[in-house]
């Protein structure tokens, strides 16, 4: 029999088949492990919480690309122990082929450190608490350079540099900071999202992104993580014996009014405490739902299932991100109609069908249309919402019939978005383009959607200023001219405005010295921001107002925003601030283009 | 205009940082003519000159390279010249380096770390085909390498080294090192030095320089400063 030879290449000559070496086998290996910054994020994050950290603190540069770092208070190694880590297949988590049966820990297959340390510039800093010093190991593209001595708290603290350095083609492939970021992010979301003993902090390039305190309710510590926009999760728990060994299922769910556009950041979903992406798993949880949101939107859920370890087998995949169930159909369905039962018992069912908040329900809309527009005879009243819902009935055209001596003008049909039912956020805003450089066009769900770009930025800036970013020291320092009776008045008063973000200082004369600013009114321009700041601090304006009109100059600077900055406005963006945004439903804009072009 | 003479060396930290910020938002012809002092016409001689200048202005001392600029305070001042965005236009000289085997094995015991143990950042704002004396001092401010940032240095340094013990100086250029380079250093083409080659034999090079890379200082500033744009 023929030996074909590796790749193809024809009859194997003898000698030509070789046990490759260890490092090109790690960098192998990290094909399957180490796709980007965040799969490098997420193998160093589980060991960390393997390791019985209380805390961690994850630095990272370029998206990840030039640096991911994580610190841990967790047990560290000896010397031994973070020499042997970085071979393959050494790992403390397992030790006989029976272990994988009831894997209790995140990690367990000793390939990650190897396969990273192949494909990076890589550093272990490591100390046992019981020892009087530590160790650190580094590693060039799989070489080791050097073992030594170190000075390091008790915990592990491992830095990768440069992914892909030596495989230019995979780093080629890397996509932008901001995308990396973005994975980076969501992969720590998920492995910590749950773990309310943990304190975490994530840095980009030095500024904090995420931060967590240990020991906060579940509740608090999701809003903090996710922020504002899924406010209102309520908690849910499902226990079920059907499972041998039983089965817990403990979280948060949204209510029926919160659901999003898309499944990213809508679904964290665990087993024993291990992030899955598992697509039956998904789609148990989407299974409960069905009904309870609209086609196409997602709730948002962050569950973790609790199940016997030897029920689940969690060595499917490389990267350990699905998982295979023993009885399958049992759990899934114990799933389904736990979560929905869970529901249910908080008074969410079926009928309580809700559109998003801020967006206000198509029926809602028209009965609002319909008083303000002449001609306009009450649609007819929806269908009773069950799942599936009924579509709204259209207003036939020969009903109408006016409804008001004075009709407004027709553009009063677009709602300013005053008065909706509830605090509205804007969820899922899809953006389309600019209109005349002054709105975002943006659509959801069935709803035509202008946003005053100058207000939507001045909102942005608001926000940013309300957390009282520190002012810091321009490239340079500003000099700006004031009337001379302006500097008068204002010069000793000039230290309030630095709770506004502006550091100013007499210089003499009618001149004011700006020497450092908070980053949020970075983009204005500086005199024009100063002396702004300064008439109104001479009028007696209280802070908040000042700050609204600071904001409101940034706003109106003209700087370009590109579309990503664009569509990054409308993220968590308040579309019931009045004269904001202005609504129009399909509904509407159906009814009012075929009335005209009939 | 009020002539100020050569200041006196600042006794603390905090004096120093007062007098720096002093001089930030002003243009170097200010300084100069304050000081009685002409501005080169030539911007090549530029370099030097705006060092001479702030280091009149703040009190510096120390004239031997081998020593801090404020060495009763540890301090070694650095202009920084740099684009009207805070971008540097060059890399930054630290302090040559040995070629003849003299120089430390650990980056603790090597002048490019006690020189950079602490440092007062002055940046030279100085836009394209500038006059010397209209470019603006920036804010200058005090900077110590973080736990990362020596990491990286202290891993350049020992790379470096290492092949120049090697005898491999001639295969070193500006390509490596990822924060700390190592450059040719030299006002003129004739200085030589001793350096041993692979083979252990005593050749002439040109001086070599350490270098601090553009991205690193500017990675510097940015964190220190608010850079427009």
């Amino acid at each position: 029999m023929s030996l074909a030879s590796p790749g193809g290449l024809g009859p194997a000559a003898p000698g030509r088949v070789r046990v490759l070496e260890d490092r090109l086998i790690n960098q192998i290996a990290a094909g399957e492990v180490v796709e980007r910054p965040a799969s490098v994020l997420k193998e160093l994050v589980e060991n960390a919480i393997d390791s019985g950290a209380r805390h961690l603190r994850v630095s990272l540069r370029g998206g990840g690309r030039e640096l991911v770092q994580v610190e841990d208070d967790g047990c560290g190694m000896d010397k031994q122990d973070a020499m042997l880590c970085v071979e393959r297949h050494a790992t403390s988590k397992i030790r006989a082929a029976d272990d994988l049966a009831a894997i209790r820990t995140l990690g367990f297959r000793g390939e990650a450190l190897p396969s990273i340390a192949a494909v990076s510039r890589f550093e272990l800093t490591t100390r046992r608490a019981d020892l009087g010093s530590g160790t650190a190991v580094i590693i060039d593209g799989g070489r080791l350079v050097e073992v030594r001595e170190a000075g390091s708290p008790p915990g592990t603290r491992v830095s990768v540099r440069s992914l892909f350095f030596n495989l230019p083609a995979r780093r080629k492939f890397l996509r932008t900071e901001a995308t990396e970021l973005q994975h980076c992010q969501d992969t720590l979301l998920s492995q910590v999202l749950m773990r309310e003993e943990l304190g975490v902090e994530l840095f980009h390039e030095g500024r904090p992104l995420l931060r967590a305190q240990p020991g906060e309710p579940l509740l608090t510590r999701v809003e903090a993580l996710l922020g504002p926009s899924v406010r209102g999760l309520v908690p849910v728990q499902v226990r079920s014996e059907e499972v041998p060994g039983g089965l817990v299922l403990t979280g948060l769910a949204s209510p029926p009014d919160l659901h999003l556009a898309s499944a990213r950041g809508s679904l964290w979903l665990h087993v024993n405490g291990r992030t899955v992406r598992d697509p039956q798993l998904r789609r148990a949880v989407l299974d409960a739902y069905r009904g309870l949101v609209p086609r196409g939107r997602y709730p948002v859920v962050v569950l973790d299932l609790r199940i016997e370890p030897s029920q689940v087998d969690v060595n499917v995949h490389p990267a350990k991100s699905e998982v295979r169930l023993r009885d399958a159909q049992l759990v899934l369905r114990s799933i389904t109609e736990g979560l929905r039962e869970a529901l249910s018992e908080r008074g969410i069912r079926a009928s309580a069908m809700s559109p998003p908040r801020g967006m206000r329900s198509p029926s809602l809309e028209i009965e609002r249309v319909q008083e303000r527009l002449p001609g306009l005879q009450p649609p007819a009243p929806p269908a009773p919402p069950a799942p599936p819902p009924a579509p709204l009935p259209r207003p036939e055209p020969s009903r109408v019939q006016p409804a008001r001596p004075e009709p407004p003008p027709p553009d009063l049909a677009w709602d300013s978005g005053a008065g909706p039912p509830q605090p509205a956020r804007a969820l899922g805003l899809r953006w389309i383009g600019t209109f005349g450089e002054a709105w975002l066009v943006c659509e959801h769900e069935d709803e035509l959607i202008l946003v005053d770009l100058v207000q939507a930025r001045a909102q942005r800036v608001r926000r940013a200023m309300a957390e009282r970013p520190p002012p810091r020291p321009l490239l340079a320092p500003r000099t700006v001219e004031l009337e001379p009776a302006l500097a008068e008045a204002v010069g000793p008063r000039l230290p309030e405005l630095l709770p506004l973000g502006l550091e100013l200082e007499p210089f003499g004369g009618g001149t004011v010295c700006l020497r450092a600013l908070s980053a949020p009114l970075a983009a204005a321009d500086a005199p024009t921001l100063v002396r702004a700041a300064c008439a109104r601090l001479q009028e007696g304006l209280p802070a908040e107002r000042i700050a609204d009109r600071l904001a409101r100059l940034v706003a109106e600077s003209p700087v370009p925003l590109s579309p990503y900055e664009q569509k990054g406005l409308l993220e968590g963006l308040d579309l019931d601030e009045p004269g904001l945004a202005l609504r129009m439903p399909a509904e509407e804009l159906r009814r009012r283009l075929s009335r005209r072009g009939g | 205009m009020t002539f100020v003479p050569p200041a006196a060396p600042p006794q603390s930290e905090a004096e120093l940082a007062a007098r720096a910020r002093l001089l930030g938002g002003r243009s170097l012809a200010e300084l100069a003519a304050e000081r009685r002092i002409q501005v080169p016409p030539d911007p090549r001689r530029a370099k030097g000159w705006i060092g001479l200048l702030l280091e009149q202005a703040l009190g510096a001392t120390a004239a031997s390279r081998a020593q801090p600029d404020f060495p009763q305070l540890g301090i070694e001042m650095k202009t920084l010249p740099v684009d009207e965005r805070g971008q540097p236009r060059e890399s930054t000289y630290v302090c040559t380096a040995p070629l003849d085997g003299s120089m430390p094995r650990r980056w603790e015991d090597s002048w490019p770390c006690q020189k950079l143990a602490r440092v007062l950042w002055v940046p030279i704002i100085t836009p394209s085909r500038s006059e010397i004396g209209d470019r603006l001092v920036g804010t200058p401010f005090f900077w110590s390498p973080d736990p990362d940032q020596a990491e990286l240095l202290r891993r350049d340094y020992q790379q470096l080294t290492e092949r120049i013990d090697r005898g491999e100086v001639w295969d070193l250029d500006a390509r490596h090192g990822e924060a700390l380079q190592l450059r040719p250093k030299g006002a003129h083409g004739e200085d030589w030095v001793w350096a041993l080659d692979e083979e252990g034999e005593w050749v002439q090079t040109s001086p070599r320089g350490f270098y601090l890379r553009a991205s690193f200082t500017h990675a510097v500033i940015r964190r220190a400063l608010l850079l427009p744009g």
